[in-house]
Formats: C-alpha cells, structure tokens, sequence
C-alpha cells in the first residue's frame, strides 16, 4: 500500500523512525527510479550501481531535503545526476573515439541477456543514446514517464521553454532515424 | 512556435509513437525488485548521526513575522496620517489667529503715521 509523501517526511523528519522511513521511501520509489535510469545507462549491472548509489546519495544528503517539494522530484533529481555522472565516468573511459563508442551500443544490447527488443529496437536505443546527456534526459522523462514540462522544470531546474525546445530537438532527431532506416 | 512548427511537432510525434510505442525492451532478472529494499538498506551505514530530514514550515507561517511588520508599519503610518490631518487644521487656524493681530497692528502704525483719528477715518469711510 502506497505511503503518503506527508507520512514519509514525517518519518524522515524524527531521528527515531528515520531509519524505517527510508526503508519505506526505498520500497515505493525504487522501481520507478530504477527504470529512470536504465533507460539512461541501458546495461542492467550498471542500473543497480547507479541506483544504490542514489539511494546511498539520498542517504548521506537527508538533511538537505527541507520538504518543500515532492519526494518523487527530489530522488530523480539525484537519479539523474548520479545517471549523467556514470555515463560521463564511461565516456572518459573508453579509450575508442565517441563515433565508435555509440555505434556499439546497438551491439552492446542485442548480446546483452536483459535486452528482449530486436535490432531495430536496439538501433533505437543507440539513436536516443547519441543525444546530448540533456536532451536524452527531458527526452525520456517526457516521452516515456509523460511527466508535465512543469514537473520536469522542478527536477532538472531548467525553464519550462528550454526543456519544449530540447524536447522539440530530440524528437526531430529520432524522427530523422526512423526515416533513415525506411 | 508557429502554428506551422506545432503541427509538423506534433506529425512527428505521432510517427514516433506509432513507430515507436512505449514498448519497454528492457528486462531485470528474477526477483530483482523483491530483494533490491534490503540490498539497499544493508548498504546503507548503521547511523546517519543525528541527521534528519529538516522540514521547512509553511509560507504562511514563514511569512508571518513580515506580516506582523508590515501591519504594525502600516498602522503607524495610518496615525501618523491621522494625526497630520488634524494637527494641520489647527495649525491653519493658528496661522490666520497671527496674521490678524499683525494685520491689525499694521494698521495701528499706519495710523499713527498718518495721525488719523478714528473720528476722521470712520467720516472718510462715509462719505461719498
């Protein structure tokens, strides 16, 4: 049974209950977030690192959350940024040119077990994940969590009429694959 | 965005979703989400010290000492508004009550100068 965020804060905010309080934030947010940013670091193994680091981010950060706005919204904040971090972290790390790097990904996922689409599908991916870091991000927050420009304002702190014109850029882009590969 | 730009977006973003869908491709392995709470709170360390979610108040309670200020200020300035009013009709009436004795002492030094008697003053005013 879903927890009310006012019933969460209350918990987080009394030193006694905060334990339980997160044990109960993690149980309701963490599949939702999870999904937040597999679709950003698209390997399983990297999802669950970047996922327990939020959560351990979450954790350290708790006295930085003053309840002025949504639980949902602040955790994504740091999903995303935790997100961005690790794929800038792989992109320094790869020792191949950024050209390379993407064209593999579409080959990363077809090996990959966790991965069920088909090559199209795979070709997708690589295609969304040749954005720039934000565009993917207002990209995926809007088309595939359809959350309201206002409330992807409050996560990424970027005006609503920046996050249209990033959207507007993405989805030409993803346009332009699909027509390429017709 | 021109009304132009608006239906070749939203023409794109059909195609997209008819191409595309929502379809997620992405899998977890069996019982991933069961057990993710408890691998996260084994990682989590045992005390976060005295750290706890600090809840800001409401805007209407932060706001209230201004709201407070703002009233007591605009009382003040009502007062002393009041207070301007009626001290400056008194102050009219002091004005006119200092004219009149100067007024009429003008008139006395006149008069002396001239050396007019009232007699002779009040025959001038009557006669035609």
């Amino acid at each position: 049974m879903p927890i009310s965020d006012q019933e969460l804060k209350q918990l987080l905010s009394d030193a006694k209950t905060m334990r339980h309080g997160f044990e109960m934030m993690v149980r309701q947010y963490s599949e939702q977030l999870y999904w937040l940013i597999r679709r950003m670091v698209l390997m399983h193994e990297d999802a669950n690192d970047v996922l327990q680091n939020t959560f351990i981010k979450a954790w350290n950060g708790i006295e930085n959350f003053h309840g002025d706005s949504k639980l949902a919204t602040w955790l994504s904040r740091i999903a995303i940024n935790e997100s961005l971090d690790f794929l800038r972290k792989q992109k320094n790390n790869h020792l191949v040119s950024t050209d390379d790097q993407d064209a593999g990904i579409a080959q990363q996922l077809m090996s990959d077990d966790y991965f069920d689409g088909d090559e199209v599908e795979a070709q997708l991916q690589e295609a969304i994940a040749q954005l720039p870091d934000v565009q993917r991000t207002v990209f995926m927050l809007r088309y595939y969590d359809e959350k309201k420009y206002n409330e992807i304002s409050k996560i990424l702190g970027t005006s609503e009429g920046a996050l249209k014109a990033s959207y507007h850029i993405a989805v030409k882009k993803i346009s332009e694959f699909f027509h390429q590969h017709d | 965005m021109h009304v132009k730009e608006k239906k070749d977006m939203n023409n794109e973003e059909i195609i997209m979703k008819t191409r595309m869908g929502k379809k997620n491709p992405f899998r977890v392995p069996e019982g991933y989400f069961d057990n993710l709470t408890a691998q996260v709170m084994d990682r989590l360390p045992e005390d976060s010290g005295k750290k706890v979610v600090t809840m800001k108040p409401s805007l209407i309670v932060r706001l209230r000492p201004v709201l407070y200020v703002a009233a007591c200020l605009f009382i003040a300035v009502l007062s002393f508004a009041v207070y301007l009013d009626k001290t400056g009709e008194g102050s009219e009436e002091q004005m006119m009550a200092e004219q009149v004795p100067s007024y009429e002492s003008n008139f006395e030094d006149v008069a002396d100068y001239v050396m007019v008697d009232n007699y002779e003053i009040y025959a001038c005013l009557t006669n035609d």
